[in-house]
């Protein structure tokens, strides 16, 4: 999981129905998820955000 | 600054005054003045005291100024007044800028006027910074003979594009996209090493652990200058966390959060025990945090290692994987 001053950040590995994982965003809030922001690759794990 | 609307009499009284305006080197005397606002009677005062007397004054405002931080490949404007508050219109003006080429002048209604008494004319100038970094420039109001009239410095600092980054832990990759989620590209830095777990960054790098290879790996922030055994010997470290003095990891292997400089010297393996098996760690300007995975509770320290508490909050299920990844 990372953050900045806006948002959160999360790995979402893969299923069976989904083949890819995501790298999933929402606001600091808890609102605005969307767990499709970035496809990924098979297994993602680690995720950061540069300052 | 407070020189606005002064006199280069007031400012050289006398004698002293007389020798310096009948000198060789006059026109360089207002040049480079402290605060960067300068009295703007060079013209009148070359021909004698009683002539500078009802001189212009020309003054930027606001001066100095900083435009801040401003993202690279981001543009920030302002527009600066320059007000005359002497008693006559001053030269015909040029207005220019000295120093950074990431400063320029979009617009001007000063150059080609004279700015009489009680005028004032504006010069928009933008800050717009393709890389890092604080950089300068002077602008100047001077008149047909280059007599330097009012200067302003002007600062910005570039800052880095923010961006995400992930590990891909089966193919070694590292992707990187926009923080708009555009431009996605999944082979940013290629380990091929494979097992990739934790990922930190700072402003000017990246770091990853490797359990295909039991390293710690760095590469600069634009993917360059990669080295997969920046940190050898990290064998079971998976979560990573970076200061600006240290790189963090936790060992799963050994339940130990380790420590080295952000040079990648001075490891110590056994900075902090957790309770168990750990795989997380982070790091805030006072504290590092870590995931006891079987205890289910999140540990504290000072960042110098000491005041360790293993139940800084606790709960009910293992804090690690879905948690903090």
């Amino acid at each position: 999981m990372a953050l900045n001053a806006s948002h959160i950040y999360w790995v979402n590995s893969s299923t069976e129905l989904q083949p890819s994982g995501t790298i999933g965003e929402a606001n600091l809030n808890g609102t605005g998820v969307n767990q499709n922001f970035i496809t990924a690759g098979t297994s993602p794990t680690g995720v950061a955000v540069s300052p | 600054m407070a020189l606005a609307g002064r006199s280069l009499r007031t400012l050289m009284s006398g004698k002293a005054a007389r020798n310096r305006v009948g000198g060789p080197s006059r026109r360089r005397i207002a040049a480079a003045g402290a605060g960067g606002v300068l009295a703007a009677a060079m013209v009148a005062a070359a021909a004698g005291p009683a002539a500078a007397a009802g001189s212009p004054a020309l003054a930027f405002t606001p001066s100095p100024f900083n435009y801040g931080q401003v993202t690279a490949g981001h543009i920030a404007a302002h527009t600066f007044t320059l007000a005359n508050t002497g008693a006559t219109a001053s030269p015909v003006l040029s207005v220019t800028l000295a120093g950074s080429a990431k400063f320029t002048i979009t617009a001007s209604t000063c150059t080609g006027t004279s700015l009489g008494p009680g005028k004032s004319c504006t010069v928009t100038v933008r800050f717009a910074p393709a890389s890092t970094g604080t950089v300068t420039t002077t602008l100047t109001a001077a008149n047909p003979s280059h007599m330097v009239l009012a200067t302003d410095a002007l600062t910005g600092t570039g800052m880095p594009v923010s961006h995400i980054y992930w590990a891909n832990y089966g193919n070694g990759e590292i992707g990187e996209a926009n923080l708009n989620g555009t431009g996605v590209n999944q082979d940013f830095i290629n380990t091929e090493s494979g097992g990739l777990e934790g990922l930190a960054v700072t402003a000017s790098h990246i770091y990853w652990a490797s359990s295909g290879t039991g390293t710690i790996g760095e590469a600069n922030l634009n993917g360059t200058g990669v080295n997969e055994n920046f940190i050898k010997d990290a064998g079971g470290a998976i979560g990573l966390a970076v200061n600006a003095s240290h790189i963090y990891w936790a060992n799963n292997s050994t339940g130990k959060i380790e420590e080295a400089n952000l040079n990648g010297t001075g490891v110590i393996p056994n900075f902090i025990t957790a309770t168990g098996t750990t795989d997380e760690v982070r790091v805030n300007a006072s504290h590092i945090y870590w995931a006891n995975y079987d205890a289910g509770t999140i540990g504290e320290a000072n960042l110098n290692g000491t005041g360790v508490k293993q139940n800084r909050t606790s709960s009910a299920r293992p804090p690690t994987r879905t948690g903090w990844r």
